[in-house]
C-alpha cells in the first residue's frame, strides 16, 4: 500500500472537521426560516431573496466588488516593480528589503488601522506636513471616506501582490531578458513581451489573493470609512455578532463565498488560456 | 535510631499532626472558572477586587478571557451545553437573547446574599443576572473649540457644528441609547423610533465620522477630528483625566443607562464556584474599584465618598433620574432599526 493516504490524511481530517463540516452548517444555516440564531429549522430561499430583492444590499455587494477589483489593479500597479526588483536582486541584498515587505504582516490589523487613523487625522502626520510645505492652508479631512479605505486596503495587501509577483519572476531566466536585447528588443517591449507573459501566473495568483482578502475585509471598512463605506464582510458581521439573525448572516456569507470562488475561476481561465495560446507557438 | 525507624517515626508524626501544621485545603482549590471580559483596567480591577481574594479565601481560580462581550454571547448562543464559559459578562442589550435561548440560569438571592444590597431598578430581568455596574451615555464637547456650551443631543444639529460632530452606530449600545433618547424627546418610544430618524436626519450634515467602536470615537475626539459627540460617561472622565478639555455633560433628553451584568451559564460544572464568584462580584470592594476607576455607576447602596461626586448615576436620586430602556423590544426590533440607520445615514 502506497504511504501517501497515511501521510494527507491529518491535512484532510484537519480540513473536513475545520473547514468543511463549518462550511456545511452555514450552507444549512442560510436556508433556515427566520431570522434567530437558535433553534433554525426548515427549507427556504427567503434569504437570499431577501438579499437579492433589496436593492441596498446589492448595492453593497456591487461596491464591495468594486473596491475588489480596485485595490487588486492598484496593489499590481505598485506591486510588480517592486516584486520584480526584489527578485532580481541577489539573494543576500533582498533579505532585508523582503523583510521591509513582510513586516507589515507582522502587526496586528486593529494596529495598523489605528496607526492610520493617526497618520490621516486632521492633526496627523500627512495633514502637519501638507501645512509645513504650503500646499494646504488648513487641515484637511484625509478620514471617513472611499480614499481612506482604499489607502488602507491597498497598505494592507500590496505584501501579498509583491510576494507572488516576487516568487514568478525570480523562476523566469535573466538570460530570456538579454537574449531579447540582442534582438533589438527595447526594455519596454521586452517587458511587454517577455517579462509580463511569463510572470502571468504570479499575476493571476496576486489578483486572485488581493481581491478574495480585500472583498471579505470588514475591520477597515468600518473604522477607517465609517458609515459611508459599506462592505460585505461588515453586514455580515453586524448580521451574526449583532443582530444575532444567522440565517440571513449565513446566506450572505454564501453569497461572497460564491462571487470570489466564481470570479477565481473566470481570473484562472482566463489567465491559463492566455498562457496556452502564448504557448502555442513555441510548441510546434 | 537507624536511618528506616527514624523515618517510619518522621511519617507517623505527620499522619498524626494535626490539621493546620499540613497543607491548608480551601473549599474550591483545584477549580477554575473561565469568565469572559473586556480586557485592560477592566480586567485588571477585576482580578484585584474579585479574582485575588476568592483565591485566597477559597482557592478558586478564575481566568479571564478579554474580547467583546457580543463576541462572548455569541459563542454561547453556537455551542449550547458546551459553552465556553461558566459566567458571561455582559450588557442589558445582550441579555434578552440569553434569557430567550435558555443559555444563561436565573441568580437566586438567597444563594447569592450579597445581591441584597442592590438598589431598586437593578433588575431589569426579573431573576436573571447580576448587575454590578452602570454606564451612561451623556453629552461631551471639546470646550476650547465649541464657544456656546451645549446642553442637549438636539444641539449637536446646531449649523456652527457642521462636520464636527461624531457618534457611534447602532450596533454599539451607546448609539442605541442615544437613538432611543432622541426617540423619546421627539414623543416617541421603542415602539415608534421615527422621531429619531427625523432627529438623525437633521445632525447628519454635522456628522464627520458614525462608527461602530467606541475607542474610534474617543480617537476621533482626542484628534479634534470632531468637537462634540454623544459618548459614555467614563471615556469622558477618562479624557478628562488625561487632560483633554472635554466637557461632561448630563443632556436635557435625560440619562440613558444600561447595566453591566455577571450571569451563570447553563451548564456550568461549578455552581457553587460560580455563586461565589457572584457574592464577590456584588461585594463593597468589587463595585466601588470599578466605580472609582472609570467612574461607572455602582448597582448597590455603597459609599464611595467625595469621588461619588464624578460619578453621573451616583445615589438614589440620580439612579431613580436614570432613564430605562425596554431591552426586550430593543432586542426584537434592533435588526430593523439598523437596517434603516445603515441606508439612511451612508
Amino acid at each position: 500500500m502506497p504511504a501517501w493516504p497515511l501521510l494527507i490524511a491529518p491535512s484532510i481530517v484537519l480540513l473536513l472537521v475545520f473547514l468543511v463540516g463549518p462550511a456545511l452548517g452555514l450552507i444549512r444555516a442560510s436556508f433556515f426560516h427566520g431570522s434567530t440564531p437558535f433553534n433554525g429549522s426548515g427549507f427556504s430561499f427567503e434569504q437570499y431573496a431577501t438579499f437579492f430583492l433589496d436593492s441596498y444590499y446589492v448595492g453593497v455587494l456591487l461596491e464591495t466588488i468594486g473596491y475588489g477589483i480596485v485595490v487588486a489593479l492598484i496593489t499590481l500597479i505598485i506591486g510588480f516593480p517592486v516584486g520584480y526588483s526584489l527578485a532580481r536582486l541577489p539573494p543576500k541584498q533582498r533579505r532585508l528589503r523582503l523583510l521591509l515587505v513582510i513586516l507589515p504582516l507582522t502587526l496586528s490589523l486593529v494596529v495598523v488601522i489605528f496607526g492610520w487613523m493617526v497618520i490621516l487625522g486632521r492633526s496627523g502626520l500627512v495633514n502637519t506636513i501638507g501645512l509645513a510645505i504650503g500646499i494646504i492652508d488648513e487641515p484637511q479631512r484625509l478620514l471617513f471616506n472611499r480614499g481612506a479605505v482604499l489607502v488602507v486596503l491597498v497598505q494592507q495587501f500590496l505584501p501579498f501582490m509583491i510576494l507572488s509577483i516576487m516568487s514568478v519572476i525570480s523562476q523566469i531566466d535573466s538570460t530570456l531578458e538579454h537574449a531579447a536585447a540582442n534582438l533589438r528588443a527595447n526594455r519596454f517591449t521586452t517587458f511587454r513581451r517577455v517579462i509580463i507573459p511569463l510572470a502571468l501566473p504570479g499575476i493571476a495568483n496576486g489578483l486572485s489573493l488581493v481581491f478574495a482578502l480585500t472583498v471579505s475585509a470588514f475591520m477597515t471598512p468600518r473604522l477607517i470609512g465609517g458609515n459611508r463605506v459599506q462592505m460585505l464582510g461588515s453586514l455580515i458581521y453586524e448580521q451574526i455578532m449583532i443582530v444575532l439573525n444567522w440565517p440571513f448572516g449565513s446566506a450572505s456569507a454564501m453569497v461572497l463565498l460564491v462571487l470570489v470562488l466564481a470570479l477565481l475561476a473566470v481570473v484562472n481561465a482566463y489567465f491559463a488560456k492566455k498562457l496556452i495560446r502564448k504557448s502555442k507557438p513555441n510548441a510546434t | 535510631m537507624k536511618r528506616r525507624t527514624f523515618l517510619k517515626a518522621l511519617g507517623a508524626a505527620a499522619i498524626a499532626a494535626p490539621l493546620p501544621i499540613r497543607a491548608q485545603s480551601k473549599r474550591f482549590d483545584g477549580i477554575t472558572l473561565n469568565v469572559n471580559s473586556y480586557g485592560g483596567d477592566y480586567d485588571r480591577i477585576m482580578t484585584e477586587t474579585i479574582a485575588r481574594p476568592l483565591a485566597e479565601r477559597t482557592g478558586l481560580k478564575v481566568t479571564y478571557t478579554p474580547g467583546s462581550s457580543t463576541a462572548a454571547v455569541a459563542k454561547i448562543l453556537a455551542a449550547p451545553g458546551a459553552a465556553p464559559f461558566d459566567i458571561v459578562l455582559c450588557d442589558s442589550p445582550n441579555m434578552p437573547d440569553l434569557i430567550k435561548a435558555q443559555a444563561i440560569d436565573p441568580v437566586d438571592a438567597d444563594a447569592v446574599p450579597g445581591m441584597k444590597k442592590l438598589l431598586p431598578k437593578m433588575r431589569e430581568f426579573g431573576q436573571f443576572g447580576l448587575p454590578y455596574s452602570i454606564a451612561s451615555i451623556v453629552l461631551t464637547y471639546n470646550t476650547s473649540r465649541v464657544k456656546a456650551p451645549l446642553s442637549s443631543f438636539a444641539e449637536l444639529a446646531e449649523p456652527s457644528l457642521k462636520n464636527r460632530v461624531a457618534m457611534l452606530n447602532l450596533e454599539n449600545t451607546g448609539g442605541m441609547l442615544y437613538f432611543i433618547a432622541m426617540a423619546e424627546a421627539g414623543g416617541g418610544s421603542v415602539d415608534n423610533v421615527e422621531p429619531a430618524f427625523a432627529a438623525l436626519s437633521k445632525v447628519k450634515p454635522n456628522i464627520v465620522s458614525v462608527t461602530p467602536a467606541t475607542v474610534s470615537l474617543v480617537q476621533v475626539l482626542e484628534q479634534e477630528e470632531a468637537w462634540a459627540a454623544p459618548l459614555w460617561d467614563g471615556r469622558i472622565h477618562a479624557m478628562r483625566k488625561a487632560g483633554r478639555p472635554m466637557a461632561l455633560v448630563r443632556p436635557k433628553e435625560g440619562v440613558y443607562s444600561l447595566l453591566s451584568y455577571a450571569s451563570p451559564v447553563k451548564g456550568t460544572k461549578h455552581p457553587d464556584a460560580v455563586r461565589a464568584y457572584l457574592d464577590q462580584a456584588v461585594s463593597d470592594e468589587a463595585i466601588a474599584g470599578l466605580a472609582k476607576f472609570f467612574r461607572y455607576g455602582p448597582t448597590t447602596s455603597l459609599d464611595l465618598g467625595p469621588e461619588g461626586q464624578e460619578v453621573i448615576t451616583y445615589g438614589e436620586a440620580a439612579v431613580a433620574q436614570m432613564k430605562t430602556v425596554d431591552w426586550t423590544t430593543v432586542s426584537e426590533r434592533r435588526a430593523d432599526w439598523l437596517n434603516k440607520f445603515n441606508r439612511e445615514m451612508r
